[in-house]
């Protein structure tokens, strides 16, 4: 075996192109070809030896030091040389082994089996590490308890080879509610707490930290509670139908350490989150505009509505693709989930949001009027 | 003596002084014995980095907290004297550093400065190491024979207690083999001088157990300035272990591993594990160390040799998780 031959090693590519598995496939094996394609999916470490390679796949060790070989001809693999010496096995540096004795065991290397350190040629491809998310808090939008949220758990739930706990955070349906400020503090302040006591629950032996996947309502609801909250810390955050202004800062709260990262997964078919800033006091459409000062990752879908993130084979699409990679992935690799850039937005003037509170409120109160002076009428007929 | 400290440390000595350094051991002994004659290194210079890296690294490690009962008798030096002289150990109250090669393991020096106590045992050995420049062969009575040379190295062992009093923490330091028959008296006898200074029971071991749990959860994420190459946790009744292929590589690289480990409950315990750590640069020759926890018997090992600075950031580190 010569010296390790030095590959130009490109660090951004972390495995084939789909194109370039398809030429290796022309010349190797398959079997032994998709057990390396399946393990360079993973982030992180991916190293072998020719022979352990081979007693991974049960392929001849001829066709693995070819498979290896040819992936790192692509750049994929880096080539060094292992050394260990054969009388302690234990390993060496190569200055180590150029010398005469086992700075291990004092034996002299001529003393020991094959009477010199043995040498292994190991093929390394380095990549930043995935992230483990500890724990999930789904928070759900007004208007709905969110049935979506048990599919999403059971997601969750299975796409790890552990448990994954998730919360599933529910606060009623809330329909005239949401236009009143002090009901949506109330709201916020609850989230609040739920989170405080939860990660203290969990945190002892666990990051206490959870990742949040919240939509419509539940983005504001979430959003005043991390504000109002210095207090509160969670890990990575999905938005989905987001009805925040699209001036939210979600810089300050990444830089106080209360956020790891945000993905705003935007709908451009959504009708409600354009109307929400008309209803919603302190929204507006980030779920449709993005977000303005960034720091955000944007992924606009341009055939999904409010909740189409949220329908059956539709959401398995999304979390596989899309929230699962945001959740687990190198924050180095969230570049690849972006999709299309924030739009300019200017908020409304004051007053128009306000006319139509208030229009709304007024119907509302000649709804209950009328609805009482009825009762009256019809109490005073029964009685005469 | 000072040959027998590591190269790293020897041309770190030169450096110190701005003295040329060279690239072999013989050149440090040339230039050694070139400042020693200009009085470019003083007796004072080599007493203070004899103390400052030999017998550090290469060593085992027990650690304690210390329950302090006496609050007053540990204020300053003369409250500690006269518990050292009370405990009959004057004739070592501030000895100068022994250059001695006992060939029995003795008490050489008690030592107290910034709240910090030491106590230093030496003992001198001999051992055999391989040179295969010597190595020749002969014809003798017409058959060929093949002779291997082995040198004599005379070595000094360095056992040190040291007690940190405002961190309520301890730690003795043993270069005995634990495989020696030597190694346990050894433990026994310095632990029977240092109760006889702090008085019996004040001392409980650190659980080793606990100490590679905290170290190997806090390296799983990206950033921790240790990893861990191999760690075995017990269950009762079967064990699992989880280690990278490479002696300086991280189990935590690889993604499938690392899940495995996430799954693991609570209730296993660690029983072993040999970990990486970043041996800090201001405190001496910056480099990756090797370190070895042992549940079983509460030790740690380390197989570098080191300074005592970047010895106890090491344990400081450990202990902080």
């Amino acid at each position: 075996m010569g010296p390790a031959r030095r590959q130009p090693i490109d660090v951004t590519r972390l495995r084939p192109t789909a194109e370039e598995w398809q030429q290796l496939a022309s010349a190797h094996p398959p079997p032994a070809l998709n057990f390396l394609r399946a393990a360079l999916q993973d982030d992180g470490l991916v190293e072998y030896s020719a022979e352990s390679f081979a007693t991974a796949t049960g392929a001849e060790l001829s066709e693995s030091m070819a498979i290896l070989e040819a992936v790192a001809n692509l750049g994929i693999f880096s080539l060094h040389d292992r050394w260990a010496c054969n009388c302690c096995n234990e390993d060496l540096e190569e200055s180590q082994a150029e010398g005469n004795v086992c700075p291990h065991c004092g034996s002299a290397f001529k003393d020991c089996v094959g009477h010199s350190p043995s040498r292994q040629r190991i093929y390394s491809r380095v990549a930043a590490i995935g992230r483990d998310p500890s724990w999930v808090l789904v928070v759900h939008g007004m208007n709905t308890t969110g049935r979506w949220q048990e599919e999403l758990s059971w997601l969750c739930a299975t796409t790890y080879n552990r448990s994954l706990p998730v919360f599933i955070y529910k606060y009623g349906k809330v329909r005239p509610g949401a236009i009143l400020k002090w009901r949506q503090a109330k709201l916020a302040q609850q989230l609040s707490e739920k989170i405080d006591y939860l990660s203290s629950a969990y945190g002892a032996t666990n990051d206490p930290r959870p990742d949040v996947i919240a939509h419509s309502l539940g983005t504001l609801l979430l959003g005043r509670a991390l504000n109002e909250d210095r207090g509160i810390q969670v890990g990575r955050v999905i938005l989905a139908g987001s009805i925040l202004r699209p001036d939210f800062d979600w810089n300050q709260l990444i830089e106080r350490g209360q956020v790891e990262a945000v993905l705003n997964h935007c709908a451009e078919k959504d009708r409600w989150v354009p109307i929400a800033p008309l209803v919603i006091p302190g929204s507006g459409p980030s779920g449709t505009r993005g977000f303005l000062p960034g720091g955000v990752v944007h992924r606009q879908e341009l055939k999904f509505g409010h909740s189409s993130f949220f329908g059956g084979a539709v959401m398995r699409q999304v979390y596989k693709e899309v929230w699962d990679r945001f959740l687990s992935q190198p924050r180095s690799r969230h570049s690849e989930l972006s999709l299309g850039n924030p739009r300019p937005w200017r908020p409304l003037p004051a007053l128009i949001p306000l006319a139509v509170r208030i229009l709304l409120l007024a119907m509302v109160c000649l709804v209950v009027l009328t609805g009482l002076i009825s009762l009256i009428v019809g109490f005073k007929v029964l009685i005469s | 003596m000072v040959l027998a400290q590591g190269n790293l440390f020897i041309k770190e000595l030169l450096r110190a002084k701005g003295l040329p350094i060279g690239s072999t051991k013989a050149d440090f002994t040339a230039h050694m014995l070139d400042a020693i004659d200009t009085g470019a290194l003083t007796e004072a210079d080599f007493e203070a980095w004899l103390q400052r890296v030999e017998g550090w690294g290469d060593q085992h490690i027990y650690l304690y907290r210390w329950k302090e009962k006496e609050g007053r008798a540990w204020e300053d030096a003369s409250a500690v004297r006269e518990r050292v002289k009370a405990a009959g150990l004057l004739n070592a109250w501030e000895a100068s550093s022994s250059l001695a090669f006992p060939e029995d393991l003795a008490l050489t020096g008690i030592y107290f400065r910034d709240r910090r106590l030491r106590v230093v045992w030496h003992q001198g050995s001999q051992s055999m190491v391989r040179d295969t420049s010597r190595d020749f062969e002969e014809e003798v009575e017409g058959d060929r024979y093949e002779f291997r040379a082995y040198r004599e190295r005379s070595e000094r062992a360095v056992m040190r207690f040291d007690l940190r009093c405002d961190e309520k923490v301890a730690g003795a330091f043993l270069q005995v083999p634990i495989s020696s028959d030597a190694h346990r008296p050894a433990l026994e006898k310095m632990m029977g001088t240092v109760e006889s200074l702090l008085g019996v029971g004040t001392l409980k071991i650190i659980d080793v157990a606990k100490l590679i749990r905290g170290l190997d959860q806090a390296q799983l994420k990206e950033g921790a300035s240790f990893s861990t190459q191999v760690a075995r946790w017990s269950g009762p009744g079967a064990y699992v272990e989880f280690g990278a292929d490479s002696p300086s590589g991280r189990y935590r690289d690889v993604e499938a591993i690392r899940e495995l480990r996430l799954a693991m409950p609570p209730t296993v315990t660690g029983t072993t594990a040999k970990m990486t750590f970043e041996a800090p640069g201001d405190e001496g020759p910056a480099r990756q160390v090797r370190a070895q926890l042992y549940a079983r018997d509460h030790r740690i090992w380390l197989g570098s040799q080191m300074t005592e600075g970047q010895v106890w950031a090491l344990l400081d580190v450990s202990r902080s998780t």
